[in-house]
This record gives C-alpha cells, sequence and structure tokens, in this order.
C-alpha cells in the first residue's frame, strides 16, 4: 500500500509537470513530452502483467482527462504497459532481472536504462502519433515525431530518476 | 474445467490488454471527428474488398442455379422460335395444306443423374419424369447434338435410350442441305462413333460432312446435328456406309433438352395401325 502511494505521489508529481511546465514545450510540432509514462517504466522489474496494465490505465485515464486527449494517452500507455515484460527480457539482462527492484540507471547501468527506456518511449510513441495522424501521408514526418519525442523523453527520464534511490526494503517494493 | 481455468489465468493479462483497449478505443473515436472518419475510410475500404469477394463467391456457387434459369429461358426460346418459324413457314407456303411437322409442343431442361456409354445397351436416366412434364418418346439433345429419347417415365425421373444403344436406338439422318436419309444405329464398338447406312448410292457425302436428323423421324425434330462423317465405305454400289463421330460428348452429359412434337401420337397411332 505505501508503495502504491509513492507511486501515485510520484505520478500527481508527473502530472503538476507535464500540465505546467511540458504541456507547452513544442519544437516545430516535432516534439512531444510525455512524462508520466514515467511511472510505469519505473515500476519495479517483477511487476506482473495485470498490475501494469492496471497502472497504465489509470495513468492513462487521468492524464486524458487533464490534456483533453480522449483516450489517446490510455490507448499508447496500455500498450506500453502490455510489452513491458517483454522488453525487459530483451534489453535488461537476465541477473538484473532476476535481483529485482525499481530499473534506477544506477542499478542496471546507463547504457542498459537508455537501451530499456528508449525502447518502451518508443512504443509508446508508434501508437500515440499513428493514431493522432490516422495516416499515412507524411509517414517520414510521423517517423520523426516518434524519433525526436522518444529520445527527448528518455533524456527527460534519466534526469528525472537521477535523484531518486530505492528504499533498501525491496520485498516491500511491489 | 482445471486445465480451462488455468488457461484462462494464463490469458488474463491478454484479456484485460484487449478489453482496456477496446473500451479506450470506443472512447477515441467517438470523440475524434477526424479520427473517426478516417476510421470508417479505411474500414469501408476492407469491408467493401470484403464484400466484394463473398459477392465474387456466393456468385461462384449460384452458377448452377444461373445455369439451370438460362436452360429453361433457353428452352422457352427454342420452343418460341420453332412457333414462330413454323407461322411463317405457313403464311409463305400458302399451297401446302399440312404444315410441316417442325414444330415442338414441348421443350424441357432435365438433367442428367446417370449415364452409362461403355455397355452394348446404354441408358441415361434423367431427373424429371411425368410431374414435370416429361412423357415417352421426347428427343433428348444438347446444344451440340442429339443424345437420345425417353423411354420410361415415373413421377419425377425417367430413363431414356441413349444413342449409345445397339438393341433400341434407331434414327433418320442425312447430310445437312441433302435430302437423301439414312440409318444411324450404333454397332456398340466405340462411343465416340455412331454408323449411318443404307444411305443411296447417289448421295454426295464426304469426310467431314455435317449430319442431321430429318423431318421422317417422329421423335427427333428435323435439322438437328448429330455429328460428322468420319469416313466413307462405297464399296457396294447400291448404298453407303460411313461413320458418324457424335458431336454430342456422350461422356459428359448434364443438361439436356427433351421436346416433343407436335402430331407425335397421332402419327405414332397411325403408323402402328398400319404396321398391326
Amino acid at each position: 500500500m505505501r508503495n502504491f502511494l509513492l507511486y501515485f505521489a510520484g505520478f500527481l508529481v508527473l502530472l503538476v509537470i507535464q500540465e505546467f511546465v511540458l504541456g507547452s514545450v513544442n519544437l516545430f510540432s516535432l516534439l512531444y513530452l510525455y512524462s508520466y509514462v514515467m511511472i510505469i517504466i519505473m515500476l519495479p522489474l517483477h511487476t506482473k502483467t495485470i498490475p501494469s496494465l492496471l497502472w497504465a490505465t489509470l495513468v492513462g485515464a487521468v492524464m486524458d482527462i487533464f490534456t483533453g486527449t480522449s483516450a489517446l494517452i490510455t490507448i499508447s500507455i496500455v500498450f506500453m504497459a502490455m510489452f513491458r515484460r517483454g522488453v525487459v527480457k530483451l534489453t535488461i539482462p537476465s541477473d538484473i532481472v532476476s535481483a529485482g527492484g525499481v530499473p534506477f540507471s544506477y542499478k542496471i547501468g546507463v547504457g542498459v536504462f537508455f537501451r530499456y527506456v528508449v525502447t518502451m518511449c518508443i512504443l509508446f510513441a508508434i501508437v500515440y502519433f499513428s493514431l493522432e495522424m490516422m495516416s499515412l501521408h507524411n509517414i517520414e514526418y510521423t517517423l520523426l515525431r516518434i524519433g525526436v519525442s522518444s529520445a527527448a523523453t528518455t533524456l527527460l527520464i534519466f534526469i528525472l530518476q537521477l535523484p531518486l534511490r530505492e528504499r533498501k526494503d525491496k520485498s516491500k517494493l511491489y | 474445467m482445471v486445465r480451462l481455468l488455468l488457461f484462462l489465468k494464463r490469458i488474463a493479462p491478454l484479456l484485460l490488454f484487449v478489453a482496456i483497449e477496446l473500451v479506450a478505443l470506443s472512447i477515441f473515436f467517438s470523440h475524434n471527428a477526424y479520427q473517426r472518419a478516417k476510421m470508417v475510410a479505411v474500414s469501408n475500404y476492407f469491408t467493401g474488398g470484403i464484400h466484394g469477394y463473398l459477392s465474387s463467391a456466393k456468385n461462384y456457387f449460384s452458377l448452377k442455379e444461373q445455369n439451370e434459369l438460362l436452360l429453361i429461358e433457353n428452352a422457352k426460346m427454342r420452343a418460341e422460335i420453332e412457333r414462330v418459324s413454323s407461322i411463317l413457314g405457313d403464311s409463305l407456303n400458302v399451297e401446302m395444306e399440312i404444315p410441316l411437322q417442325s414444330n415442338f409442343v414441348d421443350c424441357k431442361v432435365v438433367r442428367v443423374v446417370n449415364n452409362t456409354y461403355s455397355r452394348r445397351n446404354n441408358y441415361i436416366t434423367i431427373s424429371g419424369g411425368t410431374r414435370q412434364g416429361v412423357v415417352p418418346e421426347m428427343a433428348l439433345f444438347n446444344s451440340a447434338g442429339i443424345v437420345g429419347y425417353v423411354k420410361y417415365c415415373s413421377e419425377d425421373y425417367s430413363v431414356a435410350i441413349s444413342m449409345l444403344n445397339h438393341q433400341d436406338f434407331r434414327t433418320s439422318g442425312k447430310v445437312k442441305g441433302e435430302g437423301n436419309p439414312g440409318s444411324i444405329n450404333w454397332d456398340g464398338l466405340d462411343y465416340r462413333r455412331v454408323t449411318m447406312d443404307e444411305i443411296p448410292a447417289h448421295t454426295n457425302i464426304a469426310v467431314g460432312d455435317t449430319i442431321v436428323t430429318t423431318e421422317f423421324s417422329n421423335i427427333f425434330p428435323p435439322n438437328i446435328p448429330i455429328g460428322i462423317v468420319e469416313s466413307v465405305d462405297n464399296t457396294t454400289s447400291v448404298l453407303i456406309k460411313a461413320e458418324i463421330t457424335t458431336l454430342a460428348d456422350m461422356t459428359k452429359l448434364n443438361y439436356l433438352y427433351a421436346v416433343s412434337l407436335k402430331g407425335q401420337n397421332q402419327r405414332t397411332e397411325l403408323e402402328n395401325r398400319v404396321n398391326n
């Protein structure tokens, strides 16, 4: 329960950042920073798919309400959450995964962290921008938006998680 | 039951994912006009294609039915042509007191349900009996040529004497455009050939000529194709004999026309009286 509250508090912080700071960032309509995906990305490595999906639904629904995107964020973040375990297996070495815990960069290594986060961000961005554009015209532009936004969000998440540290009692993380 | 529960447990994340996504997608498309329009266009493209394929498949499977309808229509038109040509013939030949018996009384379409061609005396079973208006002595032919005539009828089926019946099939034939008839029969050997004998020696007959039915038959309408002359045996000085390749493929009979001739009963009755 405590962990749930911690994550929920973290989500509220991200919501405020997204709504009041990142929401106004716009670089030639190419850059969209979606910091709220950090909640799903930073879930403990042993988190199963169903809790991930429920978290994603909560985050997506709240973000959709605040940003007026009518389920677009929910669709994208739930999609990302569905494939999280697969991405973890693919991008993070098995010994780190079996150790469990929250995937901070200081724990899993910066390189592995970037590989994991950028894959997750791309999964989110593919669904988000594809549904937003809903067209194969200007596919290059859509791909550029996916690339730029995923790279920038990965960097943002890296920066945001730098001051955070895992609590010692790992068993209570989730 | 346990296995089912285990299976459901295993796919629970997928089911939850699909459920959430379906709800979210329905909300998304119902609140975004642009995306909805795009989605409708895409779905119309696919459903249109699927409908097209389904329609093609449906048409393909209904070809048999359409074929039957066409054959019935064709039969009606044949009967109508005969009727009109008969009227025109009468009006043109005002000196002719008795009109030619060339017009059909009736023309039916029947389906072959059984056909033998490897025996010495072969028969054709057709779907269509007295209930459908098929009666004995009706001529059977398809678009290629004659194949036989109806012998026995039940309510829904009839048995016909095949042209490949050595014992019971006899009719008259002539070279198309010529006047001298010969007798068509089957020697019981090759299902692709019949024999035309008793042809007068002065008849102009050559390999490649088309043999058709004559006006003398009480079963077959005149000028229905029978076959093509394959060889002519004129070694005897009085009568010629010819081998005829049948035009109708007797091994692949499917739908046939069954026709009866006008005045057929009267003629049969009279001829039987003389013979008796």
